[in-house]
């Protein structure tokens, strides 16, 4: 649904995107996370066909950005970063008037400006002003606006932006329902365990470069490459600690959580039931033996290095 | 204080931004090519002739310049304040150590520096006229005198509008609507001619060039001082207002936004279009129908141009929206002039300045407002809705030209309402009317367009505002360069108002009827160039309208 092919950008020196190579599949829901100015928000511009690549390929829905943008305008919804209000106008006309840019028509117009109220629960507020809506409320118009034309595609820049909790929970349960509904979602956001529950699939993109695309599990199974095991043993565990730094396939073990000691494995070692059983070798009752629970902030952490274009 | 912080980060600030440069080029670029053609006239004639020439083009360099001051100055204070406001960084100036009035002067003396130094930049093109004779280093030193003094009045003025007021374009109409009234309004308000340079810096640099015949009064000759001083005490007295009002900022922004009264002001008036409404309301049968008043019913979009739709439909009296306002100010300035020079009604001049200033209007504003509307969109995040939409050049610049046009269709028909009021009247020529039919409404669609073409090319409302006012002059100041005036609407207006003869008794009565035709070849050519100025901009923006919209940047 949405593919790019070595995209390049570059604004005079900076390469805000350095040969970007993405495929989303129809009815994913694509996770876009990187730090600030990493590349997330051109890439979204370019596949919104609001930006020109300085070189390389960027196709939705089978069109090109590269003169085939106003067939792609036809199969996107673009929700930016910042809400764009029009004083002065009505809930009602803020989507006609785009439902009317869409060229939907008569009856038409009228039944589907009532379902996407319905559906993002805006139609109690009808005939309230745009300007006067709280952000989430906005958000969430924001998302109205995009399904009139019932587009194939959704890319959504940090949706979920300077919302409060609750707003964030309303957002995340339409964006949720809209996945029912079989749309391929491309969404950047900041708030990777919102991500974590809602996306199929994440790329994590650093100074314009892609670092890591694939399925949810796959990135949390790579951070989890070095196994760490959290053990609790009923006493001694500064003995119990002690003991472990002295093996040779731990590579450290410390105290957390009062008497949970987390404990991490050389790469070298097999797998981590060697913890329990050297610990119960050395006459330690074991409480609790439990894998690190790894999200998607983890794996962010361990992806990116930090940099920022 | 004019080397503590805020001074030097303003300096700072100027000095990256190619802007400053722009506006030194401009400045500069329009002074040596608007005297150069004089200069070049002087060369080869007698020494007493050559002195007068250059006393004519220190003249007009001092007039030039004080008039570049007037459009530039604003643009360059307006924001001072209200950018800050803008950005929420005055709170945090507020709560450092530097306190209000350190901002305050700061501001105004980096904005003040940037001024200076434009006139500074001309010093030496006026002390090259000292070769030609006929002007004393005395003279070019009071002028440079008058001309910092009025600077100091545009910069201290701007930076206290700045403060009290929310918007930079608010900042910016009021600035040059009050320095324009200090230029202007002696003449106007017809005071002793003795008095008048004492008050405008315009009439001062007058009698500075003209010593002998302009204002033949003795005192005057050391009275020069009068107009910069009090402009410096002003602008610094301003700059003191400033001080003490930017702690309450907030609270004065929202002391004079007289929205809520405009607002009062527009539903009373739309009771009163609508008697029945009002009777309801007065019988108390129509309280809820008042309450929602001309908010009840929104014209449908339905098979509209949407972009259409959206200019008047959130832009029209029942929105509470400034058009009709601008509109009726404008009747109101129109009969008030004819209560305020009932003895002139039945002079021609009269009706000639009225319609050179009708139409002015009619050029300006259009511009403006349309030069506001784009960069507008751009920056409230509203054109990137639109850019990752279907919607094609055509609609938009048609939906843009036909929203502005229908705003402004009464204000387009003031000049025909005056004209048809002085027909009747016994005043005017009939004529009169055919000429304005075939000069102004194209006029005022180009007008439309070019300030399109302009929101296109800035990123900014504030720059397109002021590259608007730049465009509209360049056009007004062609008559000057190419003695073609068809871009000047105003000097067109002027010559198209006829006086009660009749076209029949003006054909048989050689000269005047030979005038009379050329007018009408005149304005023939206006719609023609007018026409053709709206194709090749339309072209323009046609021809790369995604850029000029943000989309694929």
């Amino acid at each position: 649904m949405i593919e790019t092919r070595y995209l390049t950008k570059q604004y005079k020196d900076l390469i805000a995107l350095d040969k970007l190579n993405l495929t989303i599949d129809r009815g994913d829901i694509y996770g876009f996370i990187g730090p600030n100015g990493a590349g997330k928000t051109t890439t979204i511009r370019i596949l919104g066909t609001l930006l020109r690549p300085t070189s390389g390929q960027a196709f939705v829905c089978g069109y090109s950005v590269n003169g085939q943008a106003k067939h792609i305008r036809r199969k996107i919804g673009y929700v930016p970063d910042e809400f764009g209000t029009y004083e002065d106008m009505t809930v009602t006309e803020y989507l006609e008037f785009f439902a009317a840019l869409y060229e939907i028509k008569g009856k038409e117009r009228q039944r589907v400006i009532h379902d996407v109220l319905e559906l993002t629960d805006l139609s109690y507020k009808r005939d309230a002003q745009v300007d006067s809506l709280s952000r989430g409320m906005r958000q969430r118009l924001a998302l109205a606006r995009v399904l009139l034309h019932d587009p194939d595609v959704l890319l959504l820049d940090e949706p979920a932006s300077g919302l409060d909790p609750r707003a964030r929970i309303e957002i995340r349960e339409l964006l949720k329902e809209l996945r029912t509904m079989g749309k391929t979602i491309l969404i950047s956001s900041h708030i990777l365990s919102e991500l974590k529950e809602l996306c199929n699939k994440v790329g994590i993109i650093e100074r314009g470069q892609l670092l890591f695309s694939g399925p949810v599990e796959e990135i949390l199974a790579k951070a989890r490459s070095h196994d760490v095991v959290q053990v609790k043993v009923r006493e001694g565990t500064d003995r119990a600690v002690e003991a472990l730094r002295a093996h040779d396939l731990v590579a450290r073990a410390d105290v957390i959580d009062g008497d949970v000691i987390e404990v991490q494995l050389q790469e070298t070692a097999q797998d981590h039931s060697l913890v329990a059983s050297f610990l119960h070798e050395r006459g330690f009752r074991l409480l609790l033996v439990r894998e690190q629970e790894i999200d998607l902030e983890d794996a962010f952490m361990k992806v990116t290095k930090g940099h920022v274009a | 204080m004019i080397g503590g912080p805020v001074f030097l980060r303003e300096v700072l600030a100027q000095a990256r931004r190619p802007r400053t440069y722009l506006f030194q080029t401009v400045f500069l670029g329009v002074l040596v090519l608007g005297l150069i053609p004089m200069y070049a006239q002087a060369i080869g004639i007698g020494k007493s002739r050559l002195a007068e020439q250059a006393r004519m083009l220190f003249e007009w360099g001092a007039y030039l310049q004080l008039i570049i001051l007037t459009l530039i100055g604003p643009a360059l204070v307006a924001n001072a304040i209200t950018e800050e406001k803008g950005k929420n960084t005055l709170d945090l100036l507020l709560l450092t150590e530097a306190g209000p009035w350190a901002i305050v002067w700061g501001k105004f003396c980096s904005r003040l520096y940037s001024l200076l130094f434009l006139l500074f930049l001309t010093v030496p093109l006026l002390f090259a006229l000292l070769t030609l004779g006929g002007v004393a280093a005395r003279s070019i030193l009071i002028t440079m005198a008058i001309l910092g003094g009025f600077s100091v009045l545009a910069t201290g003025l701007g930076i206290f509008l700045s403060t009290v007021l929310k918007r930079t374009p608010g900042v910016l109409g009021v600035s040059y609507a009050v320095l324009v009234a200090v230029l202007g309004a002696p003449k106007l308000a017809q005071l002793p001619p003795a008095q008048q340079p004492l008050v405008s810096p315009l009439l001062d640099l007058a009698y500075v060039a003209n010593p002998t015949w302009y204002y033949p009064t003795a005192s005057l000759a050391t009275e020069w001082w009068v107009a910069p001083a009090w402009n410096v005490t002003a602008g610094l007295a301003l700059v003191l207002l400033a001080g003490l009002a930017l702690p309450h900022a907030r609270e004065l922004e929202r002391l004079l936004d007289i929205r809520r009264a405009l607002e009062a002001f527009d539903r009373a008036t739309f009771l009163l279009l609508r008697p029945g409404r009002l009777l309801r309301r007065l019988t108390g049968g129509g309280a809820a129908a008042a309450d929602d008043g001309p908010r009840a019913d929104p014209r449908p979009i339905g098979v509209m141009n949407p972009i259409y739709w959206k200019e008047t439909n959130v832009n029209t009296v029942g929105r509470f929206k400034t058009w009709w306002r601008m509109n009726l100010a404008m009747l109101v300035g129109l009969l008030g002039s004819y209560a305020l020079f009932q003895h002139e009604l039945s002079n021609i001049e009269f009706h000639k300045v009225v319609a050179a200033v009708v139409t002015g209007f009619i050029v300006l504003l259009p511009t403006i407002i349309a030069a506001s509307t784009v960069s507008r969109e751009r920056e409230d995040g509203t054109l990137d809705l639109l850019a990752t939409t279907p919607l094609d050049c055509a609609t938009y610049v048609m939906g843009k030209v036909r929203g502005i046009g229908r705003n402004i269709v009464f204000l387009a028909a003031l000049p025909f309402v005056h004209v048809i009021i002085w027909i009747v009247g016994g005043v005017l020529d009939p004529t009169t009317l055919v000429f304005f039919a075939l000069g102004i409404p194209v006029a005022t669609a180009a007008s439309i367009v070019q300030g399109i073409f302009v929101s296109l090319l800035f990123p900014t409302t504030l720059r397109a505002i002021v590259a608007a006012i730049v465009v509209v002059t360049i056009e007004a100041a062609l008559p000057l360069v190419c003695c073609v005036p068809s871009f000047n609407l105003p000097l067109m207006a002027y010559y198209m108002v006829e006086p009660s003869q009749g076209l029949a008794t003006a054909l048989g009565q050689g000269p005047q009827g030979s005038f009379t035709l050329a007018k009408l070849f005149a304005c023939l050519f206006s719609a023609g160039t007018h026409l053709g100025f709206l194709f090749v901009i339309y072209s323009l923006i046609r021809s790369d309208f995604d850029r000029y919209i943000g989309r694929a940047a």
